[in-house]
């Protein structure tokens, strides 16, 4: 999957379980000061992310991620291995 | 009229001293409840819930006795309406906001046993710290771990108390909720009881020092109201991320439009510690 892909279906989760408008999703929003996630949500992030990767994630690779690049990027890490 | 003057600075000064004595009186039970009271606890309850349960029904003591101090000196007044809902709570999850620094203090008081969430500076302080957790009072640090704990506390019928704002109210700004009171609500499923808090005139506000005390006694108000609950306030087979959205939306709703028309006074409501 190529990153601009990514971010559409980054955009498009955030949109609908995080009620994210996804004219505000760009790389470098924060999703916890821009974007209004909490904790909890960002456990329910890392879900989804397993959702679309099919792949497991460790929590302690979640818990750096910050803005929606780090959450792209860990997709694409995740397709990657 | 000079005689008014001097009979207000009197007062003033009166109650001045009295906060200060409450203050230190407060200093000085922490330390006894956390480093006298507590550890003789952990030797004659082993098990950690019958030690949370007597420590829970200490500081609900302890709380009463320096609400009775702050009513019987005049520092502050108290008036309830609905009290018998917190007398008598089992599992429900204790909702109220939070204005001034006294809210917990009050909420203790009138509740025989209760559990509440509180935050990680207090969990950690060195005094406090110990009296926090042998009561099994819940940190908030871990988001995820706080729901999970919170419905245990829940499922056992101790009434959880929770400000949903997080920190004392700023004045002047829309009541704002963090999310965690709703997610606690829908994961146990136990019934919310609103309680609505006013502190007239305002005092002990965040950042504000204990010698700042209002022109006059303040007065607290504690309005209880019928249990609501979350099931008929957020839908239901939504993602929980939805769910805890709508639910927080509800709640700030309901507590700002409960707030404004608080009445001014509760008559017929004698204060009772």
């Amino acid at each position: 999957m190529k990153d601009e892909e990514i971010l559409e279906r980054v955009k498009s989760v955030l949109a609908e379980s995080f009620e994210v408008d996804p004219e505000r999703v760009t790389l470098f929003a924060n999703l916890f000061d821009d974007l209004g996630l909490d904790s909890i949500d960002a456990v329910d992030l890392a879900i989804k992310v397993q959702e679309i990767t099919g792949k497991r994630v460790q929590p302690q690779e979640f818990r750096t991620i910050r803005t929606v690049a780090d959450v792209v990027a860990a997709v694409q890490r995740l397709l990657d291995t | 009229m000079a005689l008014n003057l001097i009979a207000a600075r009197a007062d003033y000064c009166w109650r001045l001293a009295m906060t200060g004595f409450c203050f230190v009186g407060f200093s000085i039970g922490s330390v006894v409840l956390s480093f006298v009271l507590f550890p003789g606890l952990h030797l004659i309850a082993r098990c950690a819930q019958r030690r949370h349960r007597r420590a829970q029904w200490l500081v609900h003591k302890a709380f009463g006795l320096l609400v009775a101090v702050m009513t019987a000196a005049r520092v502050m007044r108290i008036e309830i309406l609905g009290g018998e809902h917190l007398r008598s709570a089992g599992g429900v999850l204790v909702l109220a906001n939070h204005p001034c620094l006294l809210d917990i203090v009050v909420l203790h008081a009138l509740i025989p046993r209760a559990c509440c969430v509180v935050k990680n500076e207090l969990w950690t302080h060195p005094v406090v710290g110990c009296l926090v957790r042998t009561a099994g009072y819940i940190g908030n640090a871990a988001a995820e771990e706080v729901v999970g704990d919170a419905a245990l506390v829940l499922s056992r019928g101790i009434p959880l108390v929770v400000f949903p704002e997080g920190t004392r109210t700023r004045p002047g700004t829309p009541l704002q909720f963090q999310r965690g009171a709703a997610h606690i609500a829908l994961a146990s499923g136990k019934p919310i009881l609103p309680v609505l808090m006013s502190c007239d005139p305002p005092t002990l506000l965040k950042g504000s020092r204990w010698y700042q005390i209002p022109s006059r006694t303040f007065v607290i108000r504690v309005s209880v109201r019928p249990p609501l609950q979350a099931s008929e306030l957020a839908q239901e087979g939504v993602d929980r991320s939805i769910a805890a959205r709508r639910l927080t939306r509800a709640l700030e709703g309901y507590f700002s439009r409960e707030l404004l028309s608080l009445p001014h006074s509760f008559t017929g409501t004698p204060c009772r510690n």
